[in-house]
């Protein structure tokens, strides 16, 4: 069944043109990402990566959610076999496939993220799934796309702001989803030690947990038991 | 025009309701103090980390600030209008004395409105009132807020749903490409990037001074016919 879904939910994403967008953003990113010089490479493709790929799903998923609100989608959907996770995990699953595959190639035909790449598509991978089920629970609980801008924009800053704690206590600040995100993708190989991917793996599985268990109980309360 | 009133008083209301018009009013003045307090924080930061001051590059990258606010009040006036389409509003509001161009006019001329006051604040405020004389940062400013019809005559135009608006809202960035790659690069091949309306804007700003207004007037008329591209594609496909 999740599979079923997955295949939708990716052709559904192919008719709207997110992959056409991401193909003309991937080619811009490259250009620039070849101009630079190799040493500033590796900065630079983190933030893109931070900046854009890893929190598109974000950004996507509401658009796509309130599509279906406002289409009825979703009570039909509901009243079939079909289960909220499954559900819930085809969106995040789908647009995480987008988010892997721009970074693998802004990050490795460039160069940039050769080094630690197994690192690099951990943390795309784990900060696209969080953040798309965070936008999950969001949507759940909107009805306008402005209101579901505003809800990202502040949960976003909400989820930033842990960065500049980095500059107090930066073992602690690891802890935030964002920090650890960051720390996978910008130290470099010699710095990097398999103990602390593992921590910061860690850390990012229990936010995806959090996240799912509130984009969970959002759509069993504003929209299944509405 | 009377009739338009009620459209631009339920606006107001709605603004008082939706979170992200609150914060579209907002983000004007958050990208006021974005240029004015935190770029020379920034550049302590950069000067003291990498040894890499950033203080040249404040003109530019405030031009860069200046030209968001249009861009983002047309998107979130595009977003509105996508919903009200897909919620059938629009078709509602077509058969009522304000009709569809009357919609269109007030969902146009609202950020152009805002725009232009935040702009010429911006202006000032930045220290561009060094580089440009009084009727240059009106005219810039009447310029740049025509910014918003565009970015919303192009959701309209182009995305059939919230969806697809999404998508192409993501693509936005890419008009500002030319701004930047004109000012830090060089050779006149960088006139095919004359396509881009703030490509313009840029050059009328940190351009040959004597060439200032014809610039402007280059932008003015890039503008104009982008809208009226875009309008005729709008009133073709949705009309």
């Amino acid at each position: 069944m999740l599979f079923i879904l997955i295949k939708y939910d990716t052709m559904f994403q192919i008719r709207q043109g997110f992959y056409l967008i991401y193909a003309i953003l991937t080619a811009i990113y490259l250009l620039i990402l070849f101009y630079l010089p190799h040493p500033v490479r590796m900065e630079v493709t983190a933030y893109l990566i931070l900046s854009d790929t890893s929190v598109m799903g974000l950004l996507f998923v509401g658009a796509l959610v309130l599509l279906e609100k406002q289409q009825n989608v979703l009570q039909s959907l509901f009243v079939t076999p079909l289960k909220l996770d499954n559900y819930l995990w085809s969106k995040s699953l789908s647009l995480t496939l987008i988010a892997l595959m721009v970074s693998s190639a802004i990050g490795f035909l460039p160069g940039g993220m050769l080094g630690n790449w197994s690192a690099t598509l951990i943390a795309v991978a784990l900060s696209s799934l969080f953040f798309t089920f965070v936008g999950l629970g969001i949507s759940a609980r909107v009805s306008t796309l402005n209101q579901y801008l505003a809800g990202i924009l502040l949960g976003g800053l909400v989820m930033v702001a842990p960065i500049a704690l980095f500059f107090f206590t930066p073992i602690l600040s690891l802890v935030f989803p964002i920090n650890a995100a960051i720390d996978l993708l910008i130290l470099t190989p010699e710095v990097q030690t398999p103990k602390g991917i593992v921590a910061d793996t860690a850390v990012l599985v229990c936010w995806n947990i959090l996240a799912f268990i509130y984009a969970r109980s959002q759509f069993m309360k504003h929209v299944i038991c509405k | 025009m009377n009739r338009n009133i009620y459209l631009f008083k339920s606006d107001w209301k709605f603004i008082g309701r939706d979170p992200m018009l609150i914060l579209c009013l907002i983000a004007p003045i958050l990208l006021l103090l974005v240029a004015f307090f935190l770029l020379p924080i920034v550049s302590g930061i950069t000067t003291r980390m990498f040894n890499f001051p950033i203080e040249s590059y404040f003109p530019i990258i405030r031009l860069f600030l200046f030209s968001l606010t249009p861009m983002m009040l047309g998107m979130i006036y595009g977003f509105i209008l996508l919903d009200e389409r897909d919620g059938g509003i629009i078709s509602y509001l077509a058969i009522t004395p304000i009709g569809k161009s009357g919609y269109l006019t007030v969902r146009m001329l609202v950020p152009v409105m805002l725009s232009f006051v935040a702009g010429v604040i911006f202006l000032i405020l930045n220290g561009f009132a060094s580089l440009l004389n009084g009727f240059e940062i009106i005219a810039l400013s009447i310029i740049v807020s025509t910014e918003a019809p565009l970015m919303l005559l192009f959701l309209g135009a182009f995305a059939s749903n919230k969806v697809e608006g999404i998508a192409i809202s993501k693509g936005f960035g890419i008009i500002m490409l030319p701004m930047l790659i004109d000012y830090f690069l060089k050779g006149s091949w960088r006139w095919a990037l004359s396509v881009s309306p703030l490509w313009w804007v840029e050059r009328a700003v940190f351009g040959d001074l004597q060439y200032r207004w014809l610039y402007l007037l280059g932008a003015a008329l890039v503008h104009c016919f982008l809208i009226f591209v875009l309008y005729k594609k709008f009133e073709k496909r949705f009309g």
